[in-house]
């Protein structure tokens, strides 16, 4: 056997490793490099880059030993007392978000900067684009990462960070993540990168049908491998057979069928991965196979077959109503009437950490394993474990711990859920994927338990978001008033429910867009199909409908011969409006401004500068325009679901560093920003400098319940609860500073880690000092509720707010191949107060060129139930090279109840994009979009056939 | 330490110390042992399961495979070992054969070009294999090291069908030759992707044209298409409506609707067959008349 020798961040490193290991597996697993990341496995993604004598590669794909003898250089040998400069400007511009694709764009960025240096040449946008074409970053949007690099390489760039109103201490500053440090230098902990001693590693029996009986299950080969150390089916589910978010009817391990073909039926823990693998081929499964439903409208036809037959309802998730006014008033009042019908597809969240869980089971001691008690491997985590836990990067740390409570009958309270960080979520972690797997085999086989999906296993397993059809009938008025809106949805949930009527209620809500609309009716089916479930993905259904709903507009705007923006400004909500649920804005509706600063933004950025505005115009075979398009997005759950967050403020004093804070909450970071704008929330009501305020979110023994982070609704609600623990935590030490001080507590300044007072002036320490002195906890727990709402279809607050925004897309369309290129987008949009502009225009950013994924290359094709993009070559996300100019203002309506006034960011510069690509297509060349994606083909065809509208979508 | 997903089945990774020992151990394990340069395919599709190799043979930085060299009279040979980066950036190839580069760097990411070659894209035999349209129209051919010895297998007779080439066991791709390009000669290179997103071609066209006094219209061109065929085609009866016809606009019209006639794509996810072959036709158009604006000046 030959040794591998390597020299790693100049650390020379023999190794006696299998010849079929690739680098980035002798990096992570070997040498416990875990900064190096594998997103794909396959070479698509670039994630995994590292160099190699200086040069960089896919080290996923890259055979250890064809390193033999060379160089190596990964994140963590680029620090070297102080931060690299890429790593500094990685920070200072946001450009990191979930942080999990940092290494790998900053050691590609390497590589280019040193190269350009070498040569004495300045690095330009355009070199960056080139050298870091295919290192997928699914967070930023690019921007951000093309500015960093460009400052690292000396050009002297200045973050981009929207005006605001006037900032507080730490409210409204651009300040980084706390977490931000390890991200950058390849210390921050995604589930994989945890090692515990004696640990197994899992697989999963997928299905592999998309709807079949099963007859029997045969896991005697399996169970009999050497090596293998647990099977597990539906038997060995002690508890509650199902998991479910919402409604409990996903098989932990199925039973009596399967409905997709993801589906899981048994799991597998062995010694290695590899022998759990074929222990996995060996499992016998008879099926008798079911006629497969495999669109929405056809779920509902009466011959169709019935994936839940206990459910009244046939295929039927839920069928939402939207009701208001009075329909034939509404269109006998409409002097045009526009009706469409568009598709939308299924898309994948391409988060690019695949789903990772690893379960401990009760009473774990490394020290049983050979491992040590105080083993600092896992960077801090204690070794020992007293009760069932499993590590996950999860959106809802609690509803993981109920779930895998309720199916291992146990309490809530015998299992304890550590959240990770997570490496991209948008949704797609908010369902269970092997929580409840790892848990029952670490249970089963006394072992710690690990179970990493591979890339095509995420594809194929977890919730997408929901393909519709969406037919939208819009009514309008010669001098552009809309008189109604009439609306059928239909919405492919998939084989569960997972979140899917909530997602298709938020579809249906919003489905007469941000309009003041006298007469409304929707009707929405949700529809189970023999697809993969449908869940949350940033936007939340709104993004579907706001494709049909701004489409229509843009057709009744031509038709009316009314210009769309002033069509869209004269019908847009405003204060005193009432929304199709019937509830009346009351506060914080900023739209007529962002509309405004579109309008203005676009006018001024359009072409040549001193040419007048145009639309459209043509430059050889290229045809250019411009298309706008409004979206607005709720905060919180709404509907009439308790909306609670709760959150643990502490004050202490550190020895060297002073008085400290931490803030506690089981809110999900992944990459929205959210430990930031807690910080900054605890400092502002504190009066602590930010550096002094620890955040420590996601542990369900640590942290209380903060709800699920989804519908934009962690800086509202978690926001809430940290300001109202901290103004506790503040009462608290003003009460005792002020008797030391001899004054009234609300006479006290608190301000930059001091409190002032009748002249005097004290550091907080002290305050907590003669506070701990008296004996007082210096900690305060806060339960928020947030105002409470309406169910749909009672009329009232159906959500206590919403943002809005407007944004405007230059698109370039090739007349000769149909090619359509994103030149430009404009935004603004209203989030009530920005608490951090620079996270926040990372999530503007972000969310425009996710959008415009879903708009131009995005659709998880599948045939009868049968994915096509099952690897990520087939799946083709956004990169850098299309990422176009953002230009994004910031409007701060403040709400009453927010906190400082904010609102929901996250889910909304991902709605109106979509529809402002299209309109600026249809303004291009006159052919409408019905159907996403773009397919340049039928879009050509169209075009040379002089057809107004195409409806055939890439990937049919 | 254990990987959590599985790792590849596996296989001897072989670094012969010479082209003669790795021709034999080639022909000796015929099925088993596949020969790599840089391997980017390689090891994705035995990820993918595909392949299932026992022995990986590195032929990469093989006796004189690690070179460019150019020679006026004898032109120019790119070792195999030589990735794109390195082509893309050779003063040689960017002085007098600037659509390889050109070619070379619209392949994958920056990445997988430090170790894809000019070579191997060509043993690959994709039909929709970036670089071979330039390989093909520059006249190229491969220097190969088999059992019996060095041979050269021109490019034009070189393609079987998909990932089928007339190479042998045993047989090792070591270089490319490119003649010494026609005097006051042009090329073009257009690789259309979906919406412009970095994917596989949907169709690429090469075009390469010179001034001729042989042939009645003064000029000849030769045309390279891919992704519209099994392997990388010719249209041979365009090329000679070019030569043959003085050329206009409509000419050029004429040859690229033979180009297009002369296709036969597949229908797949990433294009249909209807648009690849219109594809052809436009980007032909295209293609031939830039070239033919800068070999009339």
């Amino acid at each position: 056997m030959t040794l591998l020798k390597l020299t790693v961040n100049g650390k020379i490193k023999e190794l006696d490793v299998p010849h079929s290991r690739f680098l980035a597996e002798v990096l992570r697993y070997d040498l416990g490099l875990t900064g190096t990341k594998i997103g794909c496995n396959e070479a698509e993604c670039g994630i995994c880059t590292v160099l190699v004598n200086g040069t960089p590669v896919d080290s996923c794909i890259y055979p250890a030993f064809k390193a033999q003898g060379a160089t190596i250089e990964t994140i963590e040998g680029l620090a070297n007392g102080d931060l690299h400069p890429l790593q500094q400007a990685f920070i200072d511009h946001g450009a990191v978000q979930c942080g999990f694709c940092t290494p790998g764009l900053i050691m590609t960025a390497k590589a280019l900067v040193d190269q350009k240096a070498a040569a004495n040449e300045p690095v330009t946008d355009h070199d960056i684009k080139v050298a870091l074409k295919d290192t997928y970053c699914r967070c930023t949007g690019y921007s951000s990462v093309i500015r960093a690099i460009r400052q690292a390489a000396g050009a002297g760039v200045e973050p981009y960070v929207p005006d605001v109103q006037t900032p507080g201490a730490a409210v409204g500053r651009p300040l980084p993540n706390p977490d931000v440090f390890g991200k950058v230098t390849g210390d921050a902990m995604y589930t994989d990168d945890y090692h515990f001693p004696g640990m197994l590693y899992a697989r999963t029996k997928r299905a592999g049908v998309p709807h079949a009986n099963i007859i029997s299950i045969d896991t005697s080969q399996a169970e009999a491998l050497p090596g293998v150390r647990a099977v597990a089916t539906h038997k060995d589910v002690p508890g509650r057979k199902n998991h479910g978010l919402f409604k409990v009817d996903w098989p932990a391990l199925c039973y009596d069928k399967v409905r997709y073909v993801g589906d899981a039926v048994a799991v597998v823990a062995a010694d290695t991965a590899e022998i759990a693998a074929q222990a996995v081929e060996l499992i016998k499964i008879d099926y008798e196979e079911l006629p497969v439903v495999s669109d929405p409208i056809s779920a509902r036809q009466p011959d169709a077959a019935i994936l839940h037959p206990d459910r009244p309802d046939g295929n039927l998730l839920k069928h939402i109503k939207v009701r208001k006014g009075d329909m034939e008033t509404g269109f006998a009042e409409a002097d045009i009437v526009i009706e469409r019908t568009y598709r939308t597809p299924t898309i994948e969240h391409a988060f690019l950490e695949p789903e990772c869980a690893i379960g401990i089971p009760a009473g774990y001691n490394p020290v049983d394993f050979g491992g040590a008690v105080d083993a600092n491997q896992n960077r801090g985590v204690q070794a020992v474990h007293p009760k069932l836990t499993v590590y996950v990067g999860s959106q809802i740390p609690y509803a993981d711990r109920e779930q895998v409570a309720a199916c291992l009958g146990l309490d809530d309270e015998a299992v304890r859920v550590i959240g990770t960080l997570i490496g991209g979520g948008f949704g797609g972690k908010e369902d269970i994927a092997g929580q409840i797997h790892v848990a029952l085999l670490a249970q089963k086989t006394g072992r710690p338990v690990k179970m990493l999906y591979t890339r095509q296993e995420s594809l194929l397993v977890h919730p997408k978001r929901h393909a519709t059809v969406i037919r939208i009938k819009t009514g309008v008025k010669k001098d552009g008033r809309l008189t109604a809106v009439e609306a059928e949805l239909y919405g492919d949930s998939g084989a569960y429910a997972s979140l899917g009527e909530k997602v298709m209620t938020r579809a249906t809500t919003h489905a007469s867009g941000p309009y003041d609309v006298p007469h409304v009716k929707i009707d929405c089916y949700a529809m189970y199909t023999n697809n993969p479930p449908a869940g949350a993905f940033r936007g939340f259904g709104v993004t579907q409908s706001a494709f049909a709903v701004e489409s229509n507009m843009d057709i009744a705007a031509h038709k009316l011969g009314l210009d769309p923006v002033d069509f869209r400004r004269l019908n847009a909500l405003d204060v005193g409006k009432v929304t199709c649920t019937g509830q009346e804005l009351w506060d914080s509706v900023g739209l007529q401004e962002c509309i405004d600063l579109v309008e203005q933004e676009m006018k001024a950025h359009h072409t040549e500068q001193d040419e007048p505005f145009r639309w459209s115009w043509s430059e050889g075979a290229k045809q250019y325009a411009w298309g706008i398009a409004l979206g607005y997005k709720n905060t919180g759950l709404g509907g009439g679901a308790p909306d609670k967050s709760e959150a643990e403020v502490e004050v202490w004093v550190d020895q060297h560093q002073g008085a400290m804070a931490e803030i506690r909450s089981a809110a999900a970071e992944m990459g929205q920003g959210l430990p930031a704008v807690l910080m900054q929330i605890v400092a502002e009501g504190l009066g602590l400098p930010h550096n002094r305020v620890k955040v420590l979110l996601s542990d369900t023994d640590l942290t209380p319940d903060a709800g699920p982070t989804t519908a934009s609704r962690q800086t509202y609600v978690s926001g809430n609860a940290a300001r109202f623990a901290a103004q506790q935590v503040r009462q608290l030490l003003a009460v005792v500073a002020s008797e030391h001080l001899d004054c009234a507590p609300d006479e006290l300044r608190f301000d930059n880690g001091q409190i002032q007072a009748n002249g005097h002036t004290i550091d907080i320490a002290e305050a907590i000092k003669w506070a701990k002195d008296e004996g007082h906890e210096t900690k305060a727990s806060y339960e928020y509720y947030a105002p409470k709402t309406q169910p749909l279809g009672t009329g009232g607050d159906m959500h206590f707010a919403f943002s809005f925004g407007a944004q405007a897309a230059l698109c370039e369309v090739d007349t000769e191949t149909g090619q359509v290129k994103v030149k430009k987008v404009v935004g603004a949009h209203d989030v009530g107060r920005a608490i951090n502009p620079q996270t926040l225009q990372g999530q503007v950013e972000g969310g425009i060129v996710m959008c415009m994924g879903n708009a131009l290359t995005e659709h998880f094709v599948m045939e009868n139930g049968r994915p096509w993009t099952d690897v990520f070559a087939r799946y083709k996300i956004p990169g850098i090279k299309h990422a176009p100019e953002i230009i994004s203002h910031i409007v701060e309506h403040n709400t009453a109840d927010g906190p400082y006034g904010a609102k929901g960011v996250g889910e909304l510069s991902s709605i109106p994009a979509n529809p402002a690509i299209t309109n600026a297509i249809c303004n291009a060349i006159g052919v409408r979009v019905m159907s996403l994606p773009v397919d340049q083909d039928a879009l050509l065809r169209a075009l040379k056939a002089g057809e107004k509208e195409v409806t055939t979508a890439w990937g049919e | 330490m254990h990987t959590p997903t599985p790792a590849l089945p596996e296989f001897d990774y072989i670094k012969p110390a010479s082209l003669p020992e790795a021709s034999r151990f080639l022909a000796e394990h015929n099925g088993e042992a596949r020969p790599i340069l840089g391997g980017t395919d390689t090891f994705v599709r035995m990820r993918d399961g595909f392949w299932k190799e026992k022995y990986i043979v590195d032929v990469k930085g093989l006796d004189g495979m690690d070179g460019i060299t150019f020679d006026p009279a004898a032109g120019l040979t790119i070792g195999a070992s030589v990735n794109m980066n390195r082509v893309v950036a050779s003063p040689e190839v960017n002085e007098h054969y600037p659509v390889l580069a050109e070619a070379a760097h619209t392949v994958a990411s920056y990445q997988l070009r430090t170790r894809a070659t000019i070579v191997g894209n060509i043993c690959n035999a994709s039909p929709a294999g970036d670089t071979i349209g330039a390989c093909l129209v520059l006249g190229g051919s491969l220097q190969v090291h088999g059992v019996d010895g060095i041979r050269q297998e021109p490019l034009s007779d070189f393609f079987r069908g998909p990932g089928q080439t007339v190479l042998k066991p045993g047989d090792i791709a070591t270089a490319l030759l490119l003649p010494f390009p026609p005097h006051g000669y042009a090329a073009k290179y257009i690789k259309l992707g979906r919406n412009a997103i970095g994917d596989l071609s949907i169709v690429g066209v090469t075009a390469l044209g010179y001034p001729d006094s042989d042939t009645p219209s003064g000029f000849r061109f030769r045309l390279a298409l891919a992704s519209v065929a099994p392997v990388p085609l010719v249209p041979t009866q365009a090329e000679t409506i070019l030569a043959e016809n003085s050329i206009t606009e409509t000419v050029i019209a004429e040859a690229a609707q033979s180009a297009m006639d002369a296709c036969n794509p597949i229908d797949d996810v990433r294009g249909s067959a209807r648009y690849r072959r219109l594809m052809v036709r436009n980007l032909t158009k295209k293609a031939v008349t830039e070239v033919w604006e800068k070999i009339s000046e």
